[in-house]
Protein backbone atom coordinates (compact mmCIF):
# COMPACT_ATOMS: atom_id res chain seq x y z
CA UNK A 1 0.00 0.00 0.00
CA UNK A 2 1.17 3.27 -0.72
CA UNK A 3 1.44 6.29 2.23
CA UNK A 4 -1.36 8.74 2.37
CA UNK A 5 -4.99 8.71 1.01
CA UNK A 6 -6.16 7.78 -2.68
CA UNK A 7 -7.08 11.13 -3.67
CA UNK A 8 -10.25 9.44 -5.35
CA UNK A 9 -11.04 7.41 -1.95
CA UNK A 10 -10.97 10.30 -0.02
CA UNK A 11 -13.17 12.22 -2.07
CA UNK A 12 -15.35 9.19 -2.31
CA UNK A 13 -15.13 9.59 1.71
CA UNK A 14 -15.94 12.89 1.92
CA UNK A 15 -18.89 12.43 -0.04
CA UNK A 16 -19.55 9.55 2.23
CA UNK A 17 -19.72 12.31 5.05
CA UNK A 18 -21.81 14.74 3.25
CA UNK A 19 -24.32 11.52 2.39
CA UNK A 20 -24.11 10.76 6.29
CA UNK A 21 -25.72 14.40 7.58
CA UNK A 22 -28.24 14.84 4.78
CA UNK A 23 -30.46 17.61 5.97
CA UNK A 24 -27.00 19.64 6.39
CA UNK A 25 -26.56 19.15 2.98
CA UNK A 26 -30.25 19.79 1.71
CA UNK A 27 -30.29 22.87 3.40
CA UNK A 28 -27.11 24.13 1.94
CA UNK A 29 -28.40 22.69 -1.39
CA UNK A 30 -32.10 24.33 -0.90
CA UNK A 31 -30.72 27.48 0.37
CA UNK A 32 -28.40 27.61 -2.66
CA UNK A 33 -31.31 27.01 -5.33
CA UNK A 34 -33.59 29.75 -3.80
CA UNK A 35 -30.69 32.51 -4.15
CA UNK A 36 -29.95 30.99 -7.66
CA UNK A 37 -33.61 31.46 -7.97
CA UNK A 38 -34.11 35.21 -6.21
CA UNK A 39 -31.25 36.14 -8.55
CA UNK A 40 -32.51 36.33 -11.66
CA UNK A 41 -35.87 37.16 -10.31
CA UNK A 42 -35.02 40.47 -8.93
CA UNK A 43 -33.02 41.28 -11.92
CA UNK A 44 -36.15 40.22 -14.10
CA UNK A 45 -38.15 42.12 -11.92
CA UNK A 46 -36.36 44.76 -11.84
CA UNK A 47 -35.14 45.38 -15.41
CA UNK A 48 -39.10 44.87 -16.67
CA UNK A 49 -40.26 47.23 -14.08
CA UNK A 50 -38.14 49.91 -15.56
CA UNK A 51 -38.78 48.73 -18.77
CA UNK A 52 -42.63 49.51 -18.15
CA UNK A 53 -42.09 52.93 -15.99
CA UNK A 54 -40.30 53.89 -19.37
CA UNK A 55 -43.53 52.32 -21.70
CA UNK A 56 -46.07 54.28 -19.43
CA UNK A 57 -44.12 57.72 -19.68
CA UNK A 58 -43.52 56.75 -23.74
CA UNK A 59 -47.60 56.86 -23.81
CA UNK A 60 -47.75 59.50 -21.59
CA UNK A 61 -45.35 61.81 -24.07
CA UNK A 62 -42.06 61.21 -22.64
CA UNK A 63 -40.95 62.11 -25.94
CA UNK A 64 -43.11 64.75 -26.71
CA UNK A 65 -41.42 68.16 -27.02
CA UNK A 66 -43.64 71.53 -26.80
CA UNK A 67 -42.03 74.67 -28.74
CA UNK A 68 -44.22 77.90 -27.29
CA UNK A 69 -44.51 81.17 -28.68
CA UNK A 70 -42.84 84.21 -26.75
CA UNK A 71 -46.44 86.17 -28.02
CA UNK A 72 -49.83 85.65 -27.92
CA UNK A 73 -49.67 85.90 -31.67
CA UNK A 74 -48.08 82.49 -31.66
CA UNK A 75 -45.63 81.47 -34.98
CA UNK A 76 -46.25 80.99 -38.32
CA UNK A 77 -47.31 77.01 -38.45
CA UNK A 78 -45.03 76.01 -41.48
CA UNK A 79 -42.05 76.21 -39.54
CA UNK A 80 -43.85 73.61 -37.14
CA UNK A 81 -45.02 71.91 -40.40
CA UNK A 82 -41.56 71.81 -41.47
CA UNK A 83 -40.63 70.11 -38.32
CA UNK A 84 -42.13 66.50 -39.82
CA UNK A 85 -39.43 65.96 -41.99
CA UNK A 86 -36.91 65.37 -39.42
CA UNK A 87 -35.66 62.17 -39.43
CA UNK A 88 -36.96 60.43 -36.26
CA UNK A 89 -39.79 62.70 -35.68
CA UNK A 90 -42.73 60.61 -35.24
CA UNK A 91 -45.25 63.35 -35.70
CA UNK A 92 -46.29 67.45 -35.36
CA UNK A 93 -49.23 68.81 -34.28
CA UNK A 94 -50.83 72.33 -33.29
CA UNK A 95 -54.06 73.80 -31.87
CA UNK A 96 -54.78 76.81 -34.34
CA UNK A 97 -57.95 78.06 -33.21
CA UNK A 98 -60.39 77.75 -30.36
CA UNK A 99 -63.76 79.08 -29.99
CA UNK A 100 -67.03 78.33 -27.77
CA UNK A 101 -69.88 76.68 -29.17
CA UNK A 102 -73.20 75.08 -28.02
CA UNK A 103 -73.79 71.90 -28.63
CA UNK A 104 -77.91 72.60 -29.86
CA UNK A 105 -78.46 68.91 -29.41
CA UNK A 106 -77.62 68.49 -25.98
CA UNK A 107 -78.90 71.19 -24.24
CA UNK A 108 -76.75 73.02 -21.41
CA UNK A 109 -73.69 71.67 -23.10
CA UNK A 110 -71.10 74.37 -24.06
CA UNK A 111 -67.61 72.87 -25.21
CA UNK A 112 -64.77 73.99 -27.12
CA UNK A 113 -64.32 73.34 -30.76
CA UNK A 114 -60.12 72.81 -31.30
CA UNK A 115 -59.42 74.05 -34.78
CA UNK A 116 -55.86 71.71 -35.04
CA UNK A 117 -53.30 70.30 -37.72
CA UNK A 118 -54.27 66.65 -38.68
CA UNK A 119 -51.13 65.83 -36.88
CA UNK A 120 -52.40 66.62 -33.27
CA UNK A 121 -54.96 63.84 -33.31
CA UNK A 122 -51.59 61.37 -33.52
CA UNK A 123 -49.97 63.30 -31.03
CA UNK A 124 -52.93 63.38 -28.95
CA UNK A 125 -54.08 59.79 -29.34
CA UNK A 126 -51.16 57.87 -30.40
CA UNK A 127 -51.67 54.84 -32.23
CA UNK A 128 -55.88 55.45 -32.34
CA UNK A 129 -56.86 55.87 -35.64
CA UNK A 130 -59.31 58.74 -36.02
CA UNK A 131 -60.56 60.34 -39.60
CA UNK A 132 -58.50 63.20 -40.62
CA UNK A 133 -61.55 65.16 -41.80
CA UNK A 134 -64.35 66.26 -40.13
CA UNK A 135 -65.18 66.69 -36.10
CA UNK A 136 -64.16 64.34 -33.53
CA UNK A 137 -65.44 64.24 -29.97
CA UNK A 138 -63.05 63.79 -26.89
CA UNK A 139 -64.33 60.84 -24.62
CA UNK A 140 -64.97 62.81 -22.03
CA UNK A 141 -67.48 64.52 -24.08
CA UNK A 142 -69.00 61.18 -25.58
CA UNK A 143 -69.11 59.53 -22.70
CA UNK A 144 -71.53 62.31 -20.59
CA UNK A 145 -73.51 62.82 -23.98
CA UNK A 146 -73.62 59.47 -26.01
CA UNK A 147 -72.60 61.19 -28.63
CA UNK A 148 -70.95 58.26 -31.09
CA UNK A 149 -69.28 58.29 -34.69
CA UNK A 150 -72.04 59.12 -37.56
CA UNK A 151 -74.31 61.31 -34.43
CA UNK A 152 -74.92 64.36 -36.50
CA UNK A 153 -74.81 67.64 -33.96
CA UNK A 154 -76.16 71.39 -33.74
CA UNK A 155 -73.57 74.19 -33.26
CA UNK A 156 -74.02 77.17 -32.56
CA UNK A 157 -71.95 80.01 -32.10
CA UNK A 158 -71.65 83.69 -32.15
CA UNK A 159 -75.38 83.64 -33.38
CA UNK A 160 -75.28 81.25 -36.39
CA UNK A 161 -75.98 77.39 -35.82
CA UNK A 162 -74.67 74.41 -38.57
CA UNK A 163 -75.57 70.88 -38.68
CA UNK A 164 -72.26 69.03 -38.35
CA UNK A 165 -71.33 64.90 -38.38
CA UNK A 166 -69.23 63.36 -35.63
CA UNK A 167 -66.93 60.85 -37.39
CA UNK A 168 -65.14 59.94 -34.89
CA UNK A 169 -64.96 59.71 -30.95
CA UNK A 170 -61.48 59.13 -29.10
CA UNK A 171 -61.75 55.50 -26.99
CA UNK A 172 -58.37 56.90 -25.17
CA UNK A 173 -58.14 59.48 -22.70
CA UNK A 174 -56.31 62.38 -24.57
CA UNK A 175 -52.61 62.60 -22.95
CA UNK A 176 -53.11 66.67 -23.92
CA UNK A 177 -55.24 68.31 -21.15
CA UNK A 178 -58.81 70.04 -22.21
CA UNK A 179 -59.06 67.66 -25.28
CA UNK A 180 -60.95 64.82 -23.83
CA UNK A 181 -64.30 67.23 -23.15
CA UNK A 182 -63.39 69.63 -26.30
CA UNK A 183 -64.39 68.40 -30.43
CA UNK A 184 -61.78 68.85 -32.59
CA UNK A 185 -61.49 69.95 -35.75
CA UNK A 186 -58.75 68.83 -37.92
CA UNK A 187 -57.72 71.53 -40.76
CA UNK A 188 -55.31 71.18 -43.17
CA UNK A 189 -54.37 75.04 -43.55
CA UNK A 190 -50.80 75.92 -42.99
CA UNK A 191 -51.00 79.39 -43.41
CA UNK A 192 -52.28 80.28 -40.03
CA UNK A 193 -50.39 80.37 -37.07
CA UNK A 194 -50.00 78.76 -32.98
CA UNK A 195 -48.53 79.45 -29.90
CA UNK A 196 -47.96 75.45 -29.42
CA UNK A 197 -46.60 72.75 -31.50
CA UNK A 198 -45.73 69.80 -30.31
CA UNK A 199 -43.11 67.28 -31.23
CA UNK A 200 -43.17 63.71 -30.61
CA UNK A 201 -40.51 61.03 -31.71
CA UNK A 202 -38.45 57.69 -31.48
CA UNK A 203 -36.86 57.52 -27.96
CA UNK A 204 -33.31 56.86 -29.91
CA UNK A 205 -33.47 60.49 -32.53
CA UNK A 206 -33.55 62.94 -29.37
CA UNK A 207 -29.83 63.99 -29.40
CA UNK A 208 -30.74 64.68 -33.22
CA UNK A 209 -34.07 65.92 -32.88
CA UNK A 210 -33.71 68.33 -29.81
CA UNK A 211 -31.03 70.59 -31.59
CA UNK A 212 -33.53 71.16 -34.49
CA UNK A 213 -36.46 71.78 -32.73
CA UNK A 214 -34.32 74.91 -30.83
CA UNK A 215 -33.77 76.41 -34.08
CA UNK A 216 -36.80 75.54 -35.79
CA UNK A 217 -38.96 78.72 -35.27
CA UNK A 218 -37.11 82.20 -35.89
CA UNK A 219 -35.45 84.05 -33.18
CA UNK A 220 -37.67 86.73 -33.84
CA UNK A 221 -40.71 84.66 -32.28
CA UNK A 222 -39.07 84.63 -28.98
CA UNK A 223 -40.19 80.67 -29.11
CA UNK A 224 -38.79 78.44 -26.38
CA UNK A 225 -38.97 74.30 -26.09
CA UNK A 226 -39.94 72.29 -23.13
CA UNK A 227 -40.33 68.74 -22.42
CA UNK A 228 -44.15 68.02 -22.64
CA UNK A 229 -43.79 66.18 -19.44
CA UNK A 230 -42.68 68.02 -16.02
CA UNK A 231 -38.84 67.16 -16.47
CA UNK A 232 -38.95 65.93 -12.23
CA UNK A 233 -41.95 63.32 -13.69
CA UNK A 234 -39.52 62.18 -15.99
CA UNK A 235 -37.83 58.33 -15.63
CA UNK A 236 -34.33 57.72 -16.96
CA UNK A 237 -34.00 55.71 -19.91
CA UNK A 238 -33.43 52.13 -18.78
CA UNK A 239 -30.04 51.65 -21.37
CA UNK A 240 -28.88 54.00 -19.21
CA UNK A 241 -30.24 52.41 -15.63
CA UNK A 242 -29.92 49.33 -16.51
CA UNK A 243 -26.03 48.75 -15.58
CA UNK A 244 -26.61 50.86 -12.28
CA UNK A 245 -29.57 49.08 -11.28
CA UNK A 246 -30.16 47.43 -7.88
CA UNK A 247 -30.47 44.09 -8.73
CA UNK A 248 -26.72 44.52 -10.50
CA UNK A 249 -25.87 43.36 -6.91
CA UNK A 250 -28.27 40.90 -5.71
CA UNK A 251 -25.88 38.17 -7.00
CA UNK A 252 -22.85 39.72 -4.57
CA UNK A 253 -25.13 39.33 -2.03
CA UNK A 254 -26.73 36.15 -2.76
CA UNK A 255 -22.67 35.03 -3.05
CA UNK A 256 -21.96 36.26 0.48
CA UNK A 257 -24.94 34.83 2.18
CA UNK A 258 -23.71 31.25 0.62
CA UNK A 259 -20.59 31.81 1.80
CA UNK A 260 -21.26 32.57 4.92
CA UNK A 261 -23.55 29.77 5.31
CA UNK A 262 -21.04 27.31 3.87
CA UNK A 263 -18.15 29.21 6.20
CA UNK A 264 -20.05 28.56 9.55
CA UNK A 265 -21.03 24.99 8.38
CA UNK A 266 -16.92 24.29 7.37
CA UNK A 267 -16.31 25.47 10.92
CA UNK A 268 -18.75 23.70 12.54
CA UNK A 269 -17.26 20.36 11.20
CA UNK A 270 -13.63 22.13 11.43
CA UNK A 271 -12.59 18.79 13.62
CA UNK A 272 -13.65 16.67 10.97
CA UNK A 273 -11.46 18.28 8.91
CA UNK A 274 -8.56 18.25 11.28
CA UNK A 275 -8.98 14.58 11.53
CA UNK A 276 -8.37 14.35 7.88
CA UNK A 277 -5.00 16.77 8.18
CA UNK A 278 -4.03 14.35 11.13
CA UNK A 279 -4.78 11.90 8.56
CA UNK A 280 -2.47 13.42 6.50
CA UNK A 281 -3.92 14.57 3.57
CA UNK A 282 -2.92 16.70 1.13
CA UNK A 283 -4.26 20.39 0.52
CA UNK A 284 -4.91 19.13 -2.99
CA UNK A 285 -6.79 16.68 -2.28
CA UNK A 286 -9.32 18.86 0.22
CA UNK A 287 -9.43 21.21 -2.60
CA UNK A 288 -10.27 18.57 -4.75
CA UNK A 289 -12.86 17.28 -2.46
CA UNK A 290 -14.47 20.70 -1.28
CA UNK A 291 -14.68 21.58 -5.11
CA UNK A 292 -16.62 18.30 -5.90
CA UNK A 293 -19.14 19.18 -2.69
CA UNK A 294 -19.29 22.58 -3.92
CA UNK A 295 -20.85 21.79 -7.68
CA UNK A 296 -22.72 19.10 -6.16
CA UNK A 297 -24.18 21.39 -3.10
CA UNK A 298 -23.99 24.53 -4.33
CA UNK A 299 -23.16 25.34 -8.35
CA UNK A 300 -25.52 22.78 -9.30
CA UNK A 301 -28.82 24.22 -6.84
CA UNK A 302 -27.86 27.45 -8.51
CA UNK A 303 -28.05 26.57 -12.07
CA UNK A 304 -31.55 24.59 -10.97
CA UNK A 305 -33.08 27.51 -9.13
CA UNK A 306 -31.68 30.19 -12.10
CA UNK A 307 -33.42 27.93 -14.64
CA UNK A 308 -36.68 27.22 -13.03
CA UNK A 309 -37.27 30.84 -12.53
CA UNK A 310 -36.34 31.47 -16.23
CA UNK A 311 -38.52 28.46 -17.57
CA UNK A 312 -41.65 29.92 -15.93
CA UNK A 313 -40.93 33.40 -16.59
CA UNK A 314 -40.92 32.20 -20.19
CA UNK A 315 -43.91 29.76 -19.73
CA UNK A 316 -45.69 32.59 -18.74
CA UNK A 317 -44.89 35.23 -21.43
CA UNK A 318 -44.33 37.63 -19.24
CA UNK A 319 -43.22 39.99 -22.22
CA UNK A 320 -39.61 39.53 -20.83
CA UNK A 321 -37.11 40.42 -23.14
CA UNK A 322 -34.02 39.03 -24.18
CA UNK A 323 -32.01 41.75 -23.11
CA UNK A 324 -33.35 41.09 -19.64
CA UNK A 325 -32.40 37.21 -19.93
CA UNK A 326 -28.81 38.16 -20.64
CA UNK A 327 -28.78 40.37 -17.82
CA UNK A 328 -30.51 38.08 -15.38
CA UNK A 329 -28.03 35.39 -16.86
CA UNK A 330 -24.80 37.58 -16.50
CA UNK A 331 -25.70 37.87 -12.75
CA UNK A 332 -25.98 34.25 -12.43
CA UNK A 333 -23.13 33.57 -13.82
CA UNK A 334 -21.03 35.89 -11.74
CA UNK A 335 -22.60 34.45 -8.68
CA UNK A 336 -21.53 31.12 -9.55
CA UNK A 337 -18.42 32.54 -10.68
CA UNK A 338 -17.93 34.14 -7.27
CA UNK A 339 -18.53 30.95 -5.59
CA UNK A 340 -15.65 28.76 -7.11
CA UNK A 341 -13.14 30.14 -4.71
CA UNK A 342 -14.67 28.96 -1.99
CA UNK A 343 -13.39 25.47 -2.10
CA UNK A 344 -9.90 27.08 -2.19
CA UNK A 345 -10.46 29.32 0.73
CA UNK A 346 -11.82 26.18 2.46
CA UNK A 347 -8.74 24.70 1.88
CA UNK A 348 -6.69 27.70 3.48
CA UNK A 349 -9.45 27.48 6.69
CA UNK A 350 -8.56 23.37 6.74
CA UNK A 351 -5.13 24.29 6.77
CA UNK A 352 -4.69 26.87 8.76
CA UNK A 353 -6.28 24.89 11.85
CA UNK A 354 -3.92 22.92 13.67
CA UNK A 355 -5.43 19.61 15.03
CA UNK A 356 -4.11 19.51 17.95
CA UNK A 357 -5.56 22.56 19.34
CA UNK A 358 -8.93 21.64 17.65
CA UNK A 359 -9.61 18.20 19.23
CA UNK A 360 -8.12 20.30 22.39
CA UNK A 361 -11.21 22.79 22.12
CA UNK A 362 -13.75 19.87 20.60
CA UNK B 1 14.55 5.65 11.95
CA UNK B 2 14.51 7.58 15.68
CA UNK B 3 12.25 10.51 16.31
CA UNK B 4 14.86 13.03 17.51
CA UNK B 5 13.78 16.20 19.51
CA UNK B 6 16.63 18.48 19.69
CA UNK B 7 16.36 21.51 22.11
CA UNK B 8 12.91 22.03 22.22
CA UNK B 9 11.93 25.07 23.72
CA UNK B 10 7.97 26.66 23.72
CA UNK B 11 6.40 29.09 25.95
CA UNK B 12 2.90 30.29 26.38
CA UNK B 13 3.11 34.57 27.31
CA UNK B 14 4.93 34.15 30.28
CA UNK B 15 5.13 30.51 30.80
CA UNK B 16 8.05 28.31 29.49
CA UNK B 17 6.65 24.82 29.64
CA UNK B 18 9.18 22.97 27.31
CA UNK B 19 12.80 24.57 28.31
CA UNK B 20 15.43 23.32 25.52
CA UNK B 21 14.27 19.73 26.02
CA UNK B 22 16.08 17.00 23.84
CA UNK B 23 14.92 13.48 23.61
CA UNK B 24 15.40 10.48 20.91
CA UNK B 25 12.59 7.88 20.92
CA UNK B 26 14.08 4.92 19.06
CA UNK B 27 11.85 2.15 16.84
CA UNK B 28 9.84 -0.76 18.47
CA UNK B 29 9.90 1.19 21.84
CA UNK B 30 6.85 2.79 24.08
CA UNK B 31 7.81 5.69 25.97
CA UNK B 32 5.54 7.32 28.74
CA UNK B 33 5.38 11.23 29.28
CA UNK B 34 4.59 11.69 32.81
CA UNK B 35 4.01 15.33 34.48
CA UNK B 36 1.41 16.75 36.05
CA UNK B 37 -0.69 19.06 33.67
CA UNK B 38 1.10 21.93 32.50
CA UNK B 39 4.36 20.31 32.15
CA UNK B 40 4.08 20.49 28.05
CA UNK B 41 3.57 16.60 27.53
CA UNK B 42 1.12 17.28 25.14
CA UNK B 43 2.68 20.40 23.66
CA UNK B 44 5.31 18.23 22.87
CA UNK B 45 3.34 15.64 21.02
CA UNK B 46 1.80 18.67 19.18
CA UNK B 47 5.63 19.64 18.05
CA UNK B 48 6.43 15.82 17.04
CA UNK B 49 3.30 15.32 15.15
CA UNK B 50 4.00 18.83 13.18
CA UNK B 51 0.79 20.34 14.62
CA UNK B 52 2.99 23.54 16.15
CA UNK B 53 6.47 25.03 15.63
CA UNK B 54 8.34 25.19 18.60
CA UNK B 55 9.55 28.79 19.60
CA UNK B 56 13.15 26.56 19.31
CA UNK B 57 14.49 23.48 18.63
CA UNK B 58 13.96 20.89 16.23
CA UNK B 59 12.25 17.26 15.48
CA UNK B 60 13.53 14.83 13.12
CA UNK B 61 11.59 12.35 12.02
CA UNK B 62 13.56 10.07 8.71
CA UNK B 63 11.68 7.69 7.11
CA UNK B 64 12.34 3.61 6.89
CA UNK B 65 14.19 3.76 4.02
CA UNK B 66 16.00 6.91 4.79
CA UNK B 67 14.35 9.24 1.81
CA UNK B 68 12.88 12.42 2.08
CA UNK B 69 8.86 11.83 2.64
CA UNK B 70 8.03 12.42 6.19
CA UNK B 71 6.66 8.90 7.40
CA UNK B 72 3.00 8.86 8.95
CA UNK B 73 2.21 9.50 12.02
CA UNK B 74 -0.81 8.94 13.73
CA UNK B 75 -2.54 10.93 16.64
CA UNK B 76 -4.70 9.61 19.22
CA UNK B 77 -6.04 12.39 21.45
CA UNK B 78 -7.64 12.43 24.85
CA UNK B 79 -10.98 14.68 23.07
CA UNK B 80 -11.26 11.26 20.77
CA UNK B 81 -12.25 12.93 17.84
CA UNK B 82 -14.33 11.10 15.29
CA UNK B 83 -15.94 11.35 12.60
CA UNK B 84 -19.73 11.84 14.33
CA UNK B 85 -22.07 11.06 11.31
CA UNK B 86 -20.18 7.93 10.50
CA UNK B 87 -19.98 4.87 11.84
CA UNK B 88 -17.45 3.29 14.27
CA UNK B 89 -16.54 0.58 11.33
CA UNK B 90 -16.11 4.19 8.45
CA UNK B 91 -14.53 5.59 11.23
CA UNK B 92 -11.78 2.83 11.85
CA UNK B 93 -11.86 2.50 8.08
CA UNK B 94 -10.22 5.68 7.82
CA UNK B 95 -7.17 5.02 9.44
CA UNK B 96 -6.82 2.12 6.66
CA UNK B 97 -7.83 5.00 4.01
CA UNK B 98 -5.07 7.41 5.47
CA UNK B 99 -2.31 4.32 4.35
CA UNK B 100 -3.79 4.04 1.14
CA UNK B 101 -5.59 0.75 1.49
CA UNK B 102 -8.93 0.69 -0.81
CA UNK B 103 -12.28 1.17 0.50
CA UNK B 104 -13.02 -2.53 0.84
CA UNK B 105 -9.18 -3.28 2.23
CA UNK B 106 -10.15 -1.03 4.83
CA UNK B 107 -13.64 -2.32 5.84
CA UNK B 108 -11.34 -5.45 6.43
CA UNK B 109 -8.57 -4.03 8.78
CA UNK B 110 -11.34 -1.86 10.42
CA UNK B 111 -13.40 -5.11 11.32
CA UNK B 112 -10.41 -7.05 12.67
CA UNK B 113 -9.20 -3.56 14.74
CA UNK B 114 -12.50 -3.36 16.59
CA UNK B 115 -12.07 -7.08 17.25
CA UNK B 116 -8.95 -6.25 18.88
CA UNK B 117 -10.48 -3.21 20.52
CA UNK B 118 -13.45 -4.75 22.11
CA UNK B 119 -15.73 -2.71 19.77
CA UNK B 120 -17.87 -5.55 18.01
CA UNK B 121 -21.31 -4.37 19.35
CA UNK B 122 -20.85 -0.67 18.38
CA UNK B 123 -19.54 -1.23 14.65
CA UNK B 124 -22.94 0.22 13.11
CA UNK B 125 -23.03 2.78 15.56
CA UNK B 126 -22.49 6.64 14.63
CA UNK B 127 -19.48 7.95 15.87
CA UNK B 128 -22.02 10.78 18.06
CA UNK B 129 -23.69 7.65 19.37
CA UNK B 130 -20.49 6.05 21.23
CA UNK B 131 -19.69 6.74 24.83
CA UNK B 132 -16.04 8.44 25.86
CA UNK B 133 -14.56 5.03 26.49
CA UNK B 134 -16.22 3.78 23.06
CA UNK B 135 -14.75 6.51 21.33
CA UNK B 136 -11.40 6.68 22.52
CA UNK B 137 -11.01 3.07 21.74
CA UNK B 138 -12.33 3.74 18.39
CA UNK B 139 -9.69 6.48 18.23
CA UNK B 140 -6.82 3.88 19.33
CA UNK B 141 -8.31 1.35 16.77
CA UNK B 142 -8.48 3.94 13.78
CA UNK B 143 -4.53 4.45 15.19
CA UNK B 144 -3.89 0.75 14.61
CA UNK B 145 -5.71 0.99 11.20
CA UNK B 146 -3.09 3.14 10.34
CA UNK B 147 -0.21 1.14 10.92
CA UNK B 148 1.54 4.14 11.23
CA UNK B 149 5.40 4.14 12.18
CA UNK B 150 4.88 6.77 14.72
CA UNK B 151 1.52 6.63 17.23
CA UNK B 152 1.30 9.97 19.54
CA UNK B 153 -1.20 9.27 22.06
CA UNK B 154 -2.18 11.83 24.25
CA UNK B 155 -4.22 10.74 27.16
CA UNK B 156 -5.49 7.26 25.36
CA UNK B 157 -6.84 6.02 28.39
CA UNK B 158 -8.26 8.92 30.21
CA UNK B 159 -12.48 7.34 29.64
CA UNK B 160 -11.45 3.93 30.26
CA UNK B 161 -12.32 0.63 32.58
CA UNK B 162 -9.71 -1.68 33.37
CA UNK B 163 -10.91 -3.78 30.95
CA UNK B 164 -10.82 -1.38 28.23
CA UNK B 165 -7.26 0.02 29.07
CA UNK B 166 -6.03 -3.47 29.12
CA UNK B 167 -7.20 -3.60 25.35
CA UNK B 168 -5.66 -0.46 24.47
CA UNK B 169 -2.58 -1.29 26.30
CA UNK B 170 -2.30 -4.43 24.31
CA UNK B 171 -2.64 -2.78 21.19
CA UNK B 172 -0.12 -0.09 21.83
CA UNK B 173 1.99 -2.81 22.64
CA UNK B 174 1.33 -4.87 19.54
CA UNK B 175 2.33 -1.60 17.47
CA UNK B 176 5.41 -0.93 19.25
CA UNK B 177 6.12 -4.61 18.53
CA UNK B 178 5.82 -4.61 14.90
CA UNK B 179 8.21 -1.99 14.98
CA UNK B 180 6.41 1.65 15.72
CA UNK B 181 7.80 4.38 18.06
CA UNK B 182 4.87 5.21 20.37
CA UNK B 183 4.65 8.25 22.39
CA UNK B 184 2.33 8.18 25.20
CA UNK B 185 1.01 11.36 27.55
CA UNK B 186 -0.44 9.72 30.32
CA UNK B 187 -1.16 10.41 33.80
CA UNK B 188 -2.21 6.73 34.32
CA UNK B 189 0.26 4.84 35.86
CA UNK B 190 -0.64 1.60 34.62
CA UNK B 191 0.10 2.45 31.07
CA UNK B 192 3.18 3.98 31.98
CA UNK B 193 4.33 0.33 34.03
CA UNK B 194 3.95 -0.51 30.31
CA UNK B 195 6.44 1.34 28.74
CA UNK B 196 9.89 1.09 27.58
CA UNK B 197 10.58 3.89 29.17
CA UNK B 198 9.31 6.77 30.74
CA UNK B 199 10.19 10.37 30.84
CA UNK B 200 9.56 12.71 33.80
CA UNK B 201 9.05 15.90 32.17
CA UNK B 202 8.33 17.89 35.56
CA UNK B 203 12.20 17.20 36.54
CA UNK B 204 13.35 18.67 33.08
CA UNK B 205 13.26 22.20 33.86
CA UNK B 206 17.05 23.10 32.48
CA UNK B 207 17.99 21.87 28.57
CA UNK B 208 18.25 18.57 28.84
CA UNK B 209 20.93 16.01 27.84
CA UNK B 210 19.85 14.74 24.20
CA UNK B 211 18.64 11.40 26.10
CA UNK B 212 16.26 12.24 28.31
CA UNK B 213 15.48 8.93 30.82
CA UNK B 214 13.66 8.29 33.52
Amino acid sequence: MTRGFRTGEFVREHARGLRARPWRALLVALCAAVIGAAVPLVSLIETGGLRDSWEQQRQAGRFVEIIRAGSITGFPMEYCENIARTEGVIAVGAILHREQIQLDTFPGQNRELLRVSPGMVRIAWPGFEIPAAGIVAGRDLATQTGLVAGTSVTLSRAGTTESRDIVGVAGERSRVDGLNSSLLEPDVRADQNTRECFVEFEPGAASAVLPVLRTAVPEQYGAITAPFLTKNALVGDPEKLLPQRASNWAWVAGAGVIALLLGVLWWSGRSEMALYRAFGVRPIQITLALALEVVATLLLPVAIGAAAVIAVAGLLGTGIGSQEYLLAGADIARLMLALLPLPLLGTALASAISPSAVFKGA
Amino acid sequence: MPVVATDISVAFGERRVLNGMSATFEEGTITALRAPSGFGKSTLLAIIAGHQKPDAGTVTITSADGGDDTPGISWIDQASPVFPHRTATDNVAMGALSRGATREESLTIAAHNLTRLGLDDVRDRAGKRLSGGERQRVAVARSMAAETPVILADEPTASLDAASRGLVIDALRAAADAGAIVIIATHDDTVAESADRIIRMDTLDTPSAPEATA
